[in-house]
């Protein structure tokens, strides 16, 4: 057979188209292997993918795992123990192991009341338990408790293997089978390191309580002390003031005319009569000085009675200034200048504080300057303010001890520059600080020393004189009473208005608004509603019951009020719709029609058709509504304006409607 | 001839004013006669027996304070003519209150000025 093949082959190899049949055989297999190897290839790089895949994959369960663990971990602070209905364990997870001290294995053989201590859930429980008497079984009782005081979360109290107690807060929720209760779970959490710091909390905040309280009897007894000491000190101070007064009249009585001509005897009764007059200035000093320190200190105790009252700044400044005239009359070498326009804005407070403030300056002014002058000039600023300033050429001081100045008992002087002590108490600056800032004004000083100094203050004004340049046509001077609780609101009002041309007054409760309407007869009122003292609803009652006031129109403003107050900013435009509230206030005091009123809700009774005379509201706009439908429709949303006429005022609930901030509110007079 | 009380429990207080009144003598040429007490009691028993026409009435006093002495003059209606000059603290503003309530005709706060003890006596014993 061989040699037959390869008699073939060499019979094939001549033949030619056996060689061609093997070389094409073998090209063949040549992009086979090519084939095969690209094969390979993305073979290989589907292997890499899925092994890539496979590790990403594993990547995730070692995170989803690690996961797991931390769920494990969270459970295991959390103990979950069920129990049947008997009490009996059936499930005791590896938190309770871990909490408690007991296997699952240990724990599976006892009642839960083993290591549960809550006395006053068990009497709970036996007082439940009672109550189920007519229930047949006491499983069927126990069920009824567990339904009881599941969801309920409690505290109490687990008992540990080795006997140590600590705090839980547990939650047992009912197990039930076919809707049976068959058991319970509880799910409980150790509290004690919450525990701990309640306990450190309540221990902080009785000790706080305490402190506190021991302050505030410190304080009284302060206060006490400040007061009998200031009567114990009046006695002696009357002994020695009276008896030096009636030793120099016995002596210009009845030993003046013994020294006759002896010049010795003359000159020496002199020296007795100053001298007696220093005993008497010392005793005044002494006495100012304990005047001073009880009005400090029943001011900075707030048992200060403050008048509120719309003051005359213009005749204020002249009573201080009569009053401290006396120290001028003595001291020929200081000219008192005054510059008090007769026209001064009204402030808001208490005219005798005030008259106290500026002798006080004048007086410090007067004691402090040896020769030139003392300077009073009052003025209206242009934000509202009244600021009056007393200028000295005195000895001044450094600016940087301008603040100092208004300190208790501090007297910035140089010896080199006033030949004595100053003679004062060293708390009238103090005093005059707490008097303007009760008041919402500034007080401050400006100086240099050997350069005179200036001491300045400022209070709000009340009244506005309308500005000449901006007067509108409008306006005319009309004037409105502000009525607001707020200082910021009241001073961002009275900005406001201002700027259009009104005057302004300003009162901060009902009762003082009631009183200032009286007294100056506003063109309109705008009134906030929640007061003290008085608020806005009862003084608008009061207002509209009142002959005299009832024809004024109130705006009530409110529900701006409180988002204003938190910042204080002074912002016109949220909530405050000022176009709406100008516009609203020029309608009705000029009773003119409302421009551009896009939205107004007359309030109406029943019968009320839609020619209702409010000839001042353009009707096109105006759409009447009832009173019983006022809330719905302010429920959903509506904004503009609410007008209410006098007599519908006892149909709406005022207080409420005028918390919603997109509305704006008119109470119009009663119809004349 | 005019009859003062001074009801002090300050010996000096009733000194000063004893010393500052007998002056009345010399300025308005008239006797006053100058009774004092130490205490509240003993002040509303000598109102009683020496019946004067002015009373300096001191209010913080050991036995009854110038109030109750004040109050119980003016509900007596045979001695609620006397005049009383309640002696108060400046600062104490229910001092003077209280004063009012019990029917006090003026006070004087202290430290008080001599000068103004003898014009304000002169006035209210029409002696001016």
């Amino acid at each position: 057979m061989e040699y037959q093949d390869m008699e073939s082959i060499r019979n094939s190899m001549i033949d030619g188209r056996i060689v061609e049949k093997l070389m094409s055989e073998n090209s063949l297999l040549r992009s086979e292997v090519r084939v095969s190897h690209e094969a390979a290839e993305i073979t290989t790089r589907l292997v890499i993918e899925q092994f890539e895949k496979a590790e990403s994959l594993m990547q995730k369960f070692e995170s989803a795992s690690g996961f797991l663990k931390a769920v494990m971990d969270a459970a295991m602070q959390i103990s979950i123990i069920a129990t049947d209905l008997d009490g009996q364990i059936i499930l005791f997870n590896r938190g309770a192991e871990f909490m408690l001290g007991y296997t699952e294995k240990e724990a599976r053989q006892m009642s839960f009341f083993d290591i549960f201590d809550n006395k006053d859930l068990l009497n709970n429980c036996v007082t439940l338990m009672a109550n189920t008497e007519t229930l047949m079984s006491d499983r069927e009782k126990h069920a009824e408790v567990i339904s009881q005081i599941s969801s309920q979360i409690n505290e109490g109290v687990f008992c540990r293997r080795n006997g140590s107690r600590f705090p839980v807060s547990f939650a047992i929720t009912p197990i039930k089978e076919n809707g049976n209760i068959v058991g319970c779970l509880s799910v409980a959490m150790d509290i004690s390191t919450l525990k701990h710091a309640e306990n450190e909390l309540q221990r902080a905040y009785k000790e706080i309580s305490e402190a506190n309280e021991r302050l505030q009897k410190l304080d009284k007894l302060k206060s006490d002390f400040l007061s009998s000491v200031s009567h114990e000190l009046r006695t002696p101070l009357t002994s020695i003031r009276g008896f030096s007064k009636l030793i120099g009249k016995d002596f210009e009585r009845y030993f003046v005319p013994l020294t006759g001509e002896n010049p010795a005897l003359a000159a020496k009764s002199e020296k007795i009569k100053e001298n007696l007059s220093i005993i008497l200035s010392e005793t005044e000093r002494l006495t100012r000085l304990i005047n001073d320190v009880l009005d400090l200190s029943k001011i900075e105790s707030q048992k200060t009675h403050w008048r509120e009252e719309a003051v005359n700044m213009s005749e204020m400044l002249r009573h201080a200034v009569n009053a401290a005239k006396g120290q001028f009359d003595d001291k020929p070498e200081i000219e008192l200048i005054t510059d008090i326009p007769e026209a001064l804005p009204y402030v808001f407070g208490d005219y005798d504080r005030f008259v106290q403030v500026t002798v006080n300056l004048l007086n410090n002014a007067s004691k402090f300057t040896k020769k030139g002058s003392v300077t009073v000039h009052a003025f209206e600023t242009g934000s509202g303010f009244v600021q009056v300033d007393v200028t000295d050429t005195g000895c001044g001081f450094p600016q940087e001890e301008a603040e100092a100045v208004f300190d208790k008992f501090r007297q910035v002087c140089h010896g080199d520059t006033l030949e004595e002590k100053p003679t004062g108490t060293g708390l009238g600056l103090s005093i005059s600080h707490e008097i303007i800032t009760r008041f919402g004004g500034k007080i401050w000083a400006r100086s240099a020393l050997n350069q005179g100094s200036t001491f300045s203050f400022t209070l709000p004004a009340m009244v506005q004189e309308t500005g000449m340049a901006e007067t509108t046509e409008n306006a005319d001077g009309k004037l409105i009473l502000v009525v607001d609780d707020e200082m910021a609101i009241r001073s961002l009002l009275t900005q406001f208005f201002t700027s259009y041309g009104f005057r302004v007054a300003t009162a901060d409760n009902g009762k003082t608004a009631i009183d200032m309407a009286k007294k100056f007869d506003p063109d309109l009122i705008t009134m906030d509603i929640a007061m003290p003292v008085m608020d806005g609803k009862t003084a608008i009652d009061y207002m509209k019951q009142d002959e005299k006031l009832k024809d004024i129109p109130i705006v009530v403003l409110s529900a701006f009020n409180d988002s204003f107050a938190a910042n204080g900013d002074v912002v016109f435009d949220k909530p405050l719709n000022e176009q709406r509230l100008i516009d609203s206030v020029f309608m009705l005091i000029n009773k003119e029609k409302l421009k551009d009123c896009h939205a107004c809700l007359i309030i109406c009774r029943q019968d009320c058709e839609r020619s209702v005379e409010i000839p001042s509201i353009s009707p096109k706009n105006a759409e009447m509504c009832q009173p019983h439908d006022l809330t719905a429709k302010l429920e959903n949303g509506y904004k503009g304006l609410v007008v209410i006429p006098a007599d519908m005022m006892d149909y709406v609930d005022l207080q409420r409607i005028s918390t919603y901030e997109s509305i704006q509110l008119l109470i119009l007079p009663h119809k004349q | 001839m005019k009859r003062i009380l001074i009801v002090d429990d300050e010996v000096h207080i009733r000194s000063l004013l004893e010393q500052t009144l007998e002056d009345i003598e010399f300025l308005h040429n008239i006797e006053v006669e100058i009774h004092q007490a130490s205490d509240g009691r003993n002040g509303l028993n000598m109102i009683a027996s020496v019946r004067p026409d002015l009373v300096f009435l001191d209010v913080m006093m050991p036995e009854m304070n110038g109030y109750e002495v004040c109050k119980a003059v003016k509900s007596n209606s045979e001695l609620q003519q006397t005049l009383i000059i309640m002696l108060t603290a400046k600062g104490q503003e229910t001092d003077r209150e209280k004063g009012v309530g019990n029917g006090a005709d003026y006070f004087m706060t202290k430290p008080f000025d001599p000068d103004e003890v003898l014009e304000l006596a002169g006035k209210l014993l029409g002696l001016a």
